[in-house]
């Protein structure tokens, strides 16, 4: 069930398994990512998908009773290794999340929050301007920079959490579901960002809209009831799906 | 890719995080650690004192014969004015201010914001009302009914805010339903809402109450007795009560006296764990149950 | 199951009355729906006669006792001759105590909440949140008892020209009674914040420290300040520990091994003595009295006004 591809990995799962508490919510998945592929993570609701995900940038240790085995590795190095850091982790692989979650303080210190505190000290201006024009925000908000961030729509919102997010220069950004809270016309535009992102940068993206995933990744991973059922390119997935149940998840028979 | 040349810091800032961790740590043990030093000395130096004899006998000069009697009498009948007139009271202020008042007006703005601060005027400024009120103004006395509607009105607000509460998690379906069949709201009101949120009620009562049961400062602006020799005969009568007994006996600069007071203060804490557990028994029996 | 009409059964069917109430519950109907519009006037009632009284029995003092003499004097014996009536000295004592136990349970409370908040496992938390509201239950008059037997010879060991009655004592057990109410109430305004904004610092690489500095304290800022403000009027307030703890000798220093007098505890001073009605002295219990409830009332208004008006929107 592997993809082929040519490019070195950046960050690889084997035999993952996921547990909150008794109840495992992931069975033995694994795959690897690479820069410059969307990876887009599919599945009908309480298939495991936000759980995997997250437990690539080490958000589940904030769930109690969450439990791992397998490793998951990210440039090589076990990430839940115990002498492993977990803030330098998340330095480096972003997050966006669904409900845009921007800091309640102006857009400026949005941006520039994270890299100052882990250790930016060049131009503020500038980080902020490029990280905002990579998002396609810049001409929006430019005059209103210091302005709160709770004053934009959803949909920019969630952009300035992109732009939060590549504020970082991470590499790998993990998106959960980012455009399921936004109107179609935002949505167009963050599928469009993607895009352009993916060209810098290892993206994978949970989503239940499958035609999103049609449209913005490169390999797809369908994922049911906890278990990695199919991982191919996304054309040929939807064009010629191997599994019986991805036929029928495809073909609307269960959401 | 050019990346920030992040991750030098890392290792200071994770030792800050530690660092500030163990001081929140620290800083929630040493409340338990408070509260064992105070009792550890309470229990030891108050213990040997509190024998049937003390429990029955009055307060005496002489250390040996020193009882707690009128002062547990005095307790539990002001308490039970206290509840005789902040029940009712407490909970027809409630249902006034979430039944009858509508929902955002200024009025009832101005009484939400009324109550709250009357929860946080001093107890010793109620003991002022009191007195002037009950014992000069209606001839109460110095007695104990004028004792106990003092500690009524002091605690009214707490309750009326507990019973707000408790009237505000009625869902409204249940409101609704009453309507529907034909109720009228004073019936809703008093056949299902007030049923329904009357475990919350209680519990606010009697946390209330207990609340009540260590007040000292009201009660000595009534003229609450620091010495007495007698119980009170009916509710006109002159009275004495628990804290004001500690008070009395702690105010003496002999130690033996202190030693009473620690005795006192056990009969209190005991009266207050039973009140709170009976609290903590409702609240954990009438839990939702939709 | 026949077309017709079953024929209702004469034991289980009635007729809906016109009039469906009688006139004895119609009555009893309209005494509790009065009832209740008069008890609900009863809080309104009591603040109002809390300002009467004070009004009046104070405009009965200050026709006696110049008010600049009483705001700004700096000697406190209305009970002795020669007659002073300057309120500064138990207006200190007031705020000494409030000031450090202030000083004290602050950053204790908060660092608390934190920890609760952002560290405690369930645990740990079923176990310490009771003992808090144990210590908040604890009446007044035992941590004034605690004060006198323990604290005070403690702080005597440490500071033999300490007197018997110091602020030290009453501010330390003022903090002890404070910090449950600093510590609950700032936890409930972190525990408001939602969980996307934890987790939009955390993503960002943040250490837990950084997230709580940076970030959750600021948004919880205007909870917990009222918090504070509050805790300081609970301290003003405060009157069986200070009574027993602090001394009955209002002075003017800052001096807090030494013993001083709080305006509560002047009037529980005054109460138990023999003060005949009408006379000056009897008056300066409401004027004390009055600037207690302003004090207290102002700074329960302020705090009220910041949690709302200074709430970050989320």
């Amino acid at each position: 069930m592997t993809v082929n591809t040519s490019q070195e990995s950046i960050m690889t799962c084997s035999s993952l398994g996921l547990y909150y508490g008794q109840v495992q919510a992931v069975k033995d998945v694994s795959f690897k990512l690479s820069s410059g592929v969307v990876s887009a993570l599919i599945g009908p609701s309480g298939c495991g998908k936000s759980t995997l995900l997250r437990s690539f940038n080490r958000m589940n240790d904030f769930v109690e009773g969450f439990r791992l085995e397998g490793t998951i590795q990210f440039k090589g190095q076990d990430i839940y290794a115990s002498g492993y850091d977990p803030v330098f982790l998340r330095a480096q692989v972003g997050m966006v999340f669904q409900k845009p979650n921007p800091f309640p303080n102006s857009i400026f210190k949005n941006i520039t929050w994270g890299p100052k505190i882990n250790g930016f000290r060049g131009d503020q201006q500038a980080l902020v301007q490029s990280s905002l024009e990579k998002v396609g925000l810049w001409s929006e908000v430019k005059d209103r920079l210091h302005k709160p961030a709770y004053q934009l729509s959803g949909g920019q919102q969630q952009r300035l959490c992109i732009a939060r997010t590549i504020a970082m220069q991470p590499e790998v950004i993990l998106m959960d579901e980012p455009c399921s809270a936004l109107d179609p016309q935002s949505t167009a535009r963050v599928e469009e960002l993607i895009l352009e992102l993916k060209k810098e940068y290892c993206i994978l993206m949970v989503t239940h809209n499958m035609q999103q995933a049609k449209r913005v990744s490169d390999q797809t991973l369908f994922m049911y009831e906890g278990t990695l059922v199919e991982h191919r390119p996304t054309r040929e997935l939807f064009d010629s799906p191997k599994a019986d149940l991805t036929k029928k998840y495809l073909s609307g028979v269960f959401g | 890719m050019q990346r920030h040349g992040l991750g030098q810091n890392l290792a200071r800032r994770n030792r800050l995080d530690r660092l500030f961790k163990a001081v929140c740590l620290t800083a929630s043990f040493s409340c338990l650690l408070v509260l064992l030093a105070m009792l550890v000395p309470l229990v030891y130096n108050g213990l040997p004192f509190v024998d049937w004899q003390f429990l029955t006998s009055f307060p005496s000069s002489r250390v040996e014969n020193a009882g707690v009697k009128p002062a547990i009498v005095g307790t539990f009948y002001l308490m039970a004015i206290t509840v005789l007139v902040v029940f009712p009271l407490g909970v027809a202020t409630a249902v006034f201010i979430e039944e009858f008042l509508p929902r955002k007006s200024v009025l009832t703005k101005l009484v939400r914001t009324n109550v709250r601060n009357l929860a946080g005027v001093p107890s010793i400024v109620f003991g002022i009302l009191g007195m002037v009120v009950f014992v000069n103004a209606l001839g109460f006395g110095r007695s104990l009914v004028s004792g106990g509607l003092t500690l009524a009105l002091m605690i009214l607000p707490i309750v009326v805010i507990t019973a707000c509460e408790a009237l505000r998690s009625v869902p409204k379906s249940i409101r609704l339903a009453a309507y529907a069949v034909g109720g009228t709201r004073v019936q809703t009101v008093f056949y299902h809402v007030v049923p329904c949120a009357l475990p919350q009620i209680l519990t606010g009562l009697i946390l209330g109450v207990s609340r009540a049961i260590g007040e000292a400062a009201p009660l000595i602006l009534i003229g609450g007795l620091t010495y007495v020799a007698f119980l009170p005969e009916n509710i006109f009568d002159s009275f004495t009560a628990l804290p004001i007994q500690i008070y009395s006996w702690a105010s003496r600069p002999q130690v033996e006296f202190h030693h009473l007071a620690a005795g006192a203060i056990l009969v209190l804490l005991a009266i207050l764990v039973l009140f709170n557990s009976v609290a903590i028994y409702l609240r954990a029996k009438y839990k939702r149950r939709w | 199951m026949t077309g017709e009409r079953r024929k209702p059964h004469p034991k289980t069917s009635w007729k809906l009355k016109n009039s469906s109430k009688s006139s004895w519950w119609s009555m009893i109907e309209s005494v509790l729906f009065n009832a209740v519009r008069i008890s609900g006037c009863s809080t309104i009632l009591i603040t109002a006669l809390i300002i009467f009284i004070l009004a009046v029995e104070s405009y009965g003092f200050f026709s006696e006792v110049h008010l600049f003499s009483f705001l700004f004097g700096t000697q406190w014996t209305p009970l002795f001759e020669p007659k002073s009536f300057g309120v500064l000295p138990i207006f200190f004592g007031t705020m000494m105590i409030a000031v450090a136990s202030a000083v004290i349970a602050i950053p204790i409370g908060v660092c608390v909440a934190v920890y609760f908040n952002e560290y405690a496992s369930q645990s740990f938390r079923s176990i310490a949140k009771p003992i808090l509201e144990i210590l908040a239950g604890i009446p007044s008059v035992v941590y004034g008892y605690i004060a006198i037997a323990y604290i005070s010879p403690g702080i005597r060991h440490f500071f033999p020209e300490a007197s018997p009655f110091n602020a030290l004592s009453g501010s330390i057990v003022v903090a002890v009674m404070v910090l449950p109410m600093i510590a609950s109430l700032s936890e409930d305004a972190l525990a408001a914040l939602p969980r996307s904004l934890r987790e939009a610092g955390y993503a960002s690489g943040a250490t837990r420290l950084e997230v709580v500095s940076g970030i959750l304290l600021p948004a919880a800022a205007s909870g917990i300040m009222a918090s504070f403000i509050l805790a300081i009027s609970r301290a003003i307030g405060e009157t069986m520990a200070v009574t027993l703890a602090a001394g009955a000798t209002p002075k003017m220093g800052v001096d807090y091994l030494d013993s001083i007098q709080t305006m509560t505890a002047y009037i529980v001073q005054v109460s138990l003595g023999d003060v005949a009605q009408g006379t000056v002295q009897y008056k300066t219990l409401f004027a004390v009295a009055l600037v207690l409830f302003s004090l207290t009332l102002s700074l329960n208004l302020v705090a009220g006004y910041i949690e709302k008006k200074w709430r970050v929107e989320i």
